[in-house]
């Protein structure tokens, strides 16, 4: 049986990539973009034995980077794209998600939403594997008490 | 982490991530990538071109408003030109990811261009880019954006003022925010532009003089986009 091609890869793991920048905070078309130079990037070479993971990490970092870039543009930015800060998709949990600490999204996401196992989880974002599960016990914890709250 | 805990974090993350919807099938893999193993040369080849637009900028060369007829599109290899690139190869960015639509060039402008940043961002089938003139003491002074229509329109901010105006020959409208910086908005073939100053120095009277100014950019073999 032939390897699978990184097309086949990427469309595999393109749903839960997306649906993990979305519940990080990115807005539709910023995640389809970030997906995409994340496929782009893939072309020239990208780590297929972990593609869910190799994606979310290359996806977030280039939606982060788009953020900072769309910054220097704040001054038009504010101006006609008033809701551009708010996330299109508005689900409680993703919103008590986002007022997490970056380190628990990220772990929460790629552990439950890309599906990420805690090995892959801890080398994707260069942390312990026993960090993984700390974080994830803390993080869930925070998530529970301030969905309770509301 | 217990069981309990577990199992509510796994339906609560399912139950949630379910909800979001996903794009059209057919926008999942973008429609215009490079695949040759010639990129990295490419690229290599439009930042010494692009040095060397930065050289001749350096020894002198001042007439900058240049007509968008005669600009030679660069293609870049990629979504981002760096801060400092020439105007000319600015444009040429645009229109290499412009997608068919018209990318409108400013042919006259109310202050001498030092540097030009642009953002352009393409997603799928929608047209999405930016491009900001700064003067060399680093103030941004003007900004051209254009998207699909697709995209929801710009909403009005606290304390600006909108009026009817005609712009190329088209319903537009001039906002003038708190502080008196302008802008104009309207729409061509399905695409939303809008000329944003960002210095207060440039009147709304300059930046419709700007607007009547944009031409098409065109390549060198006269198509237009």
């Amino acid at each position: 049986m032939s390897e699978p091609s990184w097309d086949d890869v990427y469309v595999a793991a393109y749903p839960q990539v997306y649906r993990g920048l979305v519940a990080l905070g990115a807005r539709p078309d910023e995640a389809e973009d970030a997906l995409h130079d994340a496929f782009v990037r893939g072309l020239e070479g990208a780590d297929v034995a972990s593609p869910p993971g190799w994606l979310f990490v290359v996806a977030t970092r280039r939606w982060r980077r788009r953020r900072w870039r769309d910054r220097i543009f704040r001054p038009l930015a504010a101006v006609t794209r008033t809701e551009s800060a708010e996330p299109a998709v508005r689900i409680d949990l993703f919103d008590a998600l986002r007022k997490l600490p970056r380190r628990q999204r990220e772990v929460l996401v790629a552990r439950y939403i890309v599906g990420l196992s805690q090995d892959e989880t801890a080398s994707v974002l260069g942390i312990a594997r026993g960090t993984v599960a700390a974080t994830a016990t803390q993080a869930t914890r925070a998530l529970r008490a301030r969905l309770e709250e509301r | 982490m217990d069981d309990e805990m577990e199992i509510w974090t796994v339906r609560a993350f399912d139950d949630a991530s379910t909800r979001v919807p996903l794009p059209p099938r057919d926008r999942w893999v973008p429609t215009k990538v490079q695949r040759n193993q010639a990129a990295p040369f490419l690229a290599a080849a439009a930042i010494a071109v692009l040095i060397a637009f930065g050289v001749a900028l350096g020894l002198g060369f001042r007439d900058r408003l240049v007509p968008a007829s005669s600009a030679k599109p660069i293609p870049t290899g990629g979504m981002i030109l760096l801060p400092g690139s020439s105007e000319s190869s600015t444009w040429g960015g645009v229109y290499e990811h412009s997608l068919g639509a018209t990318v409108l060039r400013p042919t006259w402008l109310p202050f001498a261009v030092e540097k030009t940043n642009s953002s352009v961002a393409t997603g799928g089938r929608f047209i999405n880019y930016g491009v900001g003139y700064v003067t060399n003491d680093y103030q941004s002074q003007l900004f051209f954006f254009a998207e699909s229509t697709e995209f929801p329109p710009p909403q009005l901010g606290p304390g600006d003022h909108s009026t009817d105006v005609t712009v190329r020959g088209r319903d537009a409208r001039l906002i003038t925010a708190a502080d008196g910086r302008p802008r104009v908005i309207w729409t061509e073939n399905e695409v939303r532009y809008t000329a944003q100053a960002v210095s207060t120095k440039i009147s709304a009277t300059d930046l419709l003089r700007v607007v009547e100014s944009l031409a098409p950019v065109v390549n060198t073999s006269g198509a237009i986009r």
